[in-house]
């Protein structure tokens, strides 16, 4: 079994105010086991383009020049204690955004048969102010002329350009408003920022989870050399798609004057190290090219977040171990399998529960106050007493639904912990799901249920992230079980589980499915007749 | 009738289900047995593994690969030719230690690390990280194990000892490079006898086998002999075939191919499929496999030749499937599909429809061996399809080892036709050295790789075929691709970058594509071995089949090689900027799509 802690470390102080008064929140319980904030909706692969914008925006200066020294990763803090204060400004790339997602005219300007080619550029820059004025309440108004200098009166060129960038947008079957849709990104200027209709920084899809992400992979010993990798993969302007979306950036300052960065409570967790390990192996891949790079980078992101929360959840929660992953490499096939793995993914989640209650319990039991309100006689006093003692301890002023009725102290400390279990927003317990099938390690199928089960391009992710020279495949399963609690065969069940969960068999099965899997995809080459090595192909050679 | 011993002594060197003949122990025992020669196999490693050991500054020697290898043959053959005869290695003995007095040093041989008792594993495996790691080492060992088994009984046993973990390091990249030598400063030799190649070695075996001198033995008083009607003497001169069609060359062939492709067949395994296929016998696959004499003669009397097929026997028909599979090289066999594959021509063929008399045939199994089954099918097709089917799949196999090799351009007649490697001779021409290898047959597979290649990358019925254009996958997930062109079209004499079609390094390896950069120094950038599977795959995407649908390991293959090379060309290029060019896809050829003015000004 994984050794563990059992002990909790202290906390950081809150950088938002005292207890967290700064953020707008219902109340401060998860946020102060895992931090502030995760939410469902930030889909995985946004919490890395939001760690990519947060980066992005902080090498920009505010005349919208690149600062030449890192600035990424770089937060000294005075005492220990305290908490990183970091301002994240957004830039709004209102123009390019229009542009890609908005307007409608460029088509129309094409096939107009009255304009001739030299007047098509000045119509469409016409089209775009007029449209801009009347569809865009961003404040401050936008004259598209400077596309003339940009692009020499070539309209064809800058309509092949806008398809090219066009072309770019990921996820584009989801249908999202403009404002929330992004590119691919490979270069500083294809980092979009999730704004709202009147280009402010939204946390629809921008949740702060990229925040977060950011502030792990910049207190993790590794933050040094990752920086100018990151920089170097994402923000560097050699590739040639980035100098085209260039064109469509007026020189106008385009950046917000922004907000401070979200809360983490812990200043070093092995989560982190981890996390900042799996973006290192991957950003220096050096026969995959960046574009390549961003799938893996996001898989993996969510895999060590879920880790981080297994981890908090574990040690609030006061139990022992950390629970394992058992993860089903057949499909759902065996039926065993599958329930074991559905039984852990229910367990990730319980334990996520059970840190609420004992956070909740352990921090407000032990307080004078709380013991006060138990003592008071008055039925009615006690009441508010008890509601007045839960709001202010877990800054829940908002939580006052029930506020009317006369209860119990243990009354309203059941429910709230039963509304801090439930809550629908920023709730961990609920995210794993998501994060899990968004990522290619969880699979719910209908009639069937929901479990860890890994996809092809995890199952990739895993070997770019893990393989740093030619391994044998138990090697290689491992350090998946060492690094991430990954159970995949045999011999990882009988370390994970002092009583066999199911036949062994079907860990055998399981086992046979991984190398099969691994083997479709070109990553392991076999020796004789039992010697396999798992290889990661686009490590390179020097 | 008469009984020759050879025939009793060379079935011992059969198929058997316990795989007791795998051990060269065992067949000693077996040899002097019945008093005759035991099957020397051709040998060409003692003499090189004698001078490490017996250099100026000697090392140990370790000898990998698979089980019938020859691993503890060629061991045995060191230890006689360093002790004049003298030291004999009992076959019980698992190690055996001879001491060189005039040296005063010591050659530990180990016949098989897996098989020594756990508590003297640890101790031999502490003094070979001693004698390993110190050139100047007293102690030396001649090591037989298994790869597999090497690697996990040092890393059971060596416990974080960082002499031993460096040794297995380099133990892992030596086996995973097919290097033998490691670096300066460990004193040991690694040989993988699987990197051997016995495709040169079945000639030798066969010959070994079919001109031993106890065949002479024939001669005294056998009837069946007289009247060329012995089945296994039939076999016999079958297998003593030389032309390029024949049983000995395909056969050869075919495991050359499944080496390429992983599938490493031993020298002992080899001898079982020869010695099956003389000796095959399919009438009782459970009780009698193999034909003795008396049997041969049964069969001979009764005319049932279907039985003794030597064309079909060699894929182990005379035995269960369970028993087959049990042995990899039926199974590796198998893959080949032969049999089992169908072509219009020679189905043609087989089925008469041109009422000609068969081509290619053969006295006993060709066309007299089911003219009347094909007869009856033609009466009746319902009631004697299934005979026919058998019999049409023993005829196929028989054609495809002694059809000869077609012209070029009439791919249809090719045997190779009736494998799933219907490029199968186009392929092995690959595996040879340049200075070996038919150059006509080369430069004609050359552009149909490239034209394979394209298709498969731009998802196009292309016909560019003297040039890769290769692109970058935009990367966008689940968003829609505009490759762009990372280089300009690369061809096998371009520059900077080039294409270059490179032989096997080792035997039993595949071929591999490489892209060479011409600058900063002229060196490969990334490589794609050409497996037997992935090249049928590029011929038969050339032939228009669909990339995905095909086989999607395959193309996954291919993706990957595809990213490799725009990895290492970005990496190459450094902060050069590079070309922005789109690939027209819309003409049978391939095009530059310039991007309006945006290319020259980005």
């Amino acid at each position: 079994m994984l050794d563990t802690i059992v002990q909790d470390t202290p906390s950081l102080k809150s950088n938002l105010g005292e207890d967290g008064k700064g953020a707008d929140t219902l109340m401060w319980v998860q946020e102060a086991i895992f931090g502030h904030r995760f939410v469902e909706e930030q889909l995985p692969y946004i919490l890395v383009l939001e760690v990519l914008a947060i980066c992005r925006v902080l090498q920009l200066g505010d005349d919208g020049r690149r600062y030449e020294e890192t600035r990424i990763f770089n937060h000294p803090v005075a005492a220990s204690d305290e908490h990183e204060n970091v301002t994240i400004p957004i830039v709004k790339s209102v123009a390019l955004r229009y542009i890609l997602f908005k307007d409608r005219s460029l088509d129309i300007v094409a096939n107009d048969p009255q304009l001739s080619p030299e007047e098509r550029l000045g119509a469409w820059i016409a089209a775009l102010n007029k449209g801009f004025a009347n569809e865009v309440r961003s404040g401050s108004p936008l004259n598209f002329e400077y596309l003339r200098a940009r692009f020499g009166n070539r309209f064809d060129d800058a309509r092949q350009a806008v398809k090219i960038l066009q072309g770019l947008e990921i996820d584009v079957l989801n249908n999202r408003r403009y404002t929330s849709r992004f590119l691919a990104p490979r270069g500083a200027n294809l980092i979009l920022n999730d704004v709202d209709q009147k280009f402010v920084a939204d946390r629809m899809f921008f949740g702060r989870g990229g925040e977060m992400v950011y502030l792990m992979l910049s207190r993790s010993s590794l933050a040094k050399e990752l920086a100018p990798v990151i920089a170097e993969q994402f923000l560097a302007s050699r590739d040639p798609i980035d100098r085209i979306a260039a064109k469509f950036v007026p020189d106008a300052p385009d950046r917000t004057a922004g907000g401070s960065i979200g809360y983490l409570p812990k200043r070093e967790h092995a989560a982190y190290e981890r996390m900042a390990e799996d973006w290192h192996a991957i950003l220096t891949l050096k026969e995959l090219p960046p574009p390549q790079k961003f799938e893996p980078l996001f898989r993996m992101t969510a895999l060590n977040l879920m880790r981080y929360f297994a981890e908090r959840a574990q040690v609030v929660a006061g139990n022992s171990v950390v629970d394992p992953i058992p993860l089903d490499m057949l499909g759902g096939r065996d039926a065993n399998l599958r329930d074991v793995s559905k039984a852990f993914l229910r367990r990730h989640r319980q334990v996520i529960e059970d840190a609420v209650e004992s956070y909740i319990r352990g921090k407000i039991e032990p307080t004078p106050a709380w013991e006060a309100a138990l003592k008071q006689p008055d039925n009615a006093m006690q009441s508010t007493q008890a509601l007045e003692v839960i709001q202010r301890t877990f800054d829940a002023h908002r939580w006052s639904s029930k506020s009317e009725s006369i209860r119990p102290p243990e009354a309203w400390l059941a429910a709230f912990i039963h509304d801090a279990k439930r809550r629908s927003r920023n709730n961990i317990s609920t995210m794993i799901t998501p994060l899990g099938t968004n990522s290619g390690f969880v699979v719910a199928r209908r009639g069937a249920g929901t479990w860890f089960a890994s996809s092809d391009d995890f199952l990739e992710a895993l070997v770019l992230a893990v393989v740093k020279r030619p391994i044998t495949i138990s090697d290689f399963l491992q350090q998946l079980y060492e690094r991430y609690g990954i159970v995949v065969g045999p011999e990882e069940s009988r370390r994970a589980f002092s009583v066999p969960p199911c036949d062994i068999s079907s860990f055998e099965e399981n086992i046979r499915a991984f190398e099969r899997r691994l083997t479709g995809l070109g990553y392991v080459k076999r020796l004789s007749d039992d010697c396999a090595f798992v290889s990661n192909v686009y490590l390179g050679s020097e | 009738m008469a009984q020759n011993e050879l025939v009793d002594f060379l079935a011992a060197y059969g198929p058997t289900s316990d795989g007791n003949n795998m051990y060269d122990e065992f067949v000693v025992a077996a040899a002097a047995k019945a008093g005759v020669d035991p099957i020397a196999i051709p040998e060409t490693r003692s003499d090189e593994i004698l001078n490490d050991l017996t250099a100026e500054q000697p090392r140990s020697v370790i000898l990998t690969g698979t089980a019938g290898d020859g691993k503890t043959y060629t061991a045995r053959k060191v230890l006689e030719a360093l002790s004049g005869n003298a030291a004999s290695w009992g076959n019980t003995q698992e190690t055996f230690e001879w001491v060189d007095s005039k040296a005063e040093r010591r050659i530990v041989f180990v016949k098989d690390l897996s098989e020594l008792e756990p508590t003297s594993k640890g101790a031999i495996i502490a003094r070979m990280v001693a004698a390993f790691s110190d050139p100047a080492s007293t102690e030396h060992f001649v090591l037989c194990v298994n790869d597999g088994h090497l690697l996990r009984t040092w890393e059971e046993h060596i416990k974080g000892d960082p002499q031993g973990e460096r040794i297995l390091a380099t133990f892992r990249e030596l086996l995973r490079d097919d290097q033998d030598t490691p670096p300066d400063g460990m004193a040991f030799r690694l040989i993988n006898m699987s990197r051997t190649s016995h495709a040169a070695t079945i000639d030798a075996i066969i010959e070994q086998v079919c001109n031993h001198p106890g065949w002479s033995g024939c001669a005294e008083g056998c009837s069946s002999q007289t009247a060329g009607t012995c089945p296994i003497l039939i076999n016999r001169d079958v297998l003593l075939k030389r032309e390029s069609a024949s049983l000995r060359n395909r056969l050869r062939a075919l495991v050359e191919i499944a080496a390429a492709d992983e599938r490493h067949l031993s020298i002992r395994q080899i001898i079982i499929l020869i010695v099956n296929a003389l000796l095959g016998d399919s009438k009782n696959p459970y009780q009698m496999p193999l034909m003795n004499c008396a049997r041969a003669e049964q069969r001979a009397a009764a005319e049932e030749y279907q039985y003794t097929n030597p064309y079909n026997n060699v894929f182990g028909e005379n035995h269960p499937v369970s028993r087959r599979l049990q042995h990899s090289a039926f199974a590796a066999l198998s893959e080949f599909g032969i049999g089992f594959e169908t072509n219009n021509f020679f189905d043609d063929q087989l089925l008469d429809v041109d009422h000609n008399a068969m081509p290619i045939d053969h006295p006993q199994y060709g066309a007299a061996s089911y003219q009347q089954l094909r007869a009856n099918y033609r009466e009746n097709p319902s009631a004697h399809i299934r005979e026919l089917r058998n019999a049409l799949t023993a005829q196929r196999r028989r054609l495809f080892f002694e059809w000869p090799d077609p012209s070029s351009d009439a791919r249809e007649k090719s045997p190779w036709q009736l494998t799933v490697h219907s490029y199968g001779d186009l392929y092995l021409n690959l595996l040879r050295l340049e200075g070996a290898r038919d150059g006509d047959l080369f430069s004609l597979t050359r552009p149909k790789i490239i034209k394979g290649l394209n298709r498969a990358l731009t998802g196009s019925l292309t016909e560019t075929a003297d040039r890769l254009w290769l692109t970058q996958p935009s990367g966008v997930y689940k968003g829609a691709d505009i490759p762009i062109l990372v280089a300009n079209p690369i061809g096998w004499k371009s520059k900077p970058y080039s294409l270059n079609l490179e032989a096997p390094n080792h035997p039993g390896r595949p071929p591999s594509l490489e892209l060479i950069a011409a600058y900063p120094t002229r060196r490969v950038l990334t490589k794609l071995p050409l497996t037997p599977t992935l090249f049928e795959y590029l011929m038969r995407v050339h032939d228009g089949a669909l990339p995905m649908s095909f086989s999607n390991q395959c193309f996954q293959d291919v993706r990957s090689f595809q990213i490799r090379c725009v990895g290492a060309i970005l990496h190459n290029e450094g902060e050069d900027t590079l070309d922005f060019k789109a690939v027209d896809t819309s003409g049978e050829s391939l095009g530059e799509r310039v991007i309006g003015s945006l290319g020259e000004e980005v």
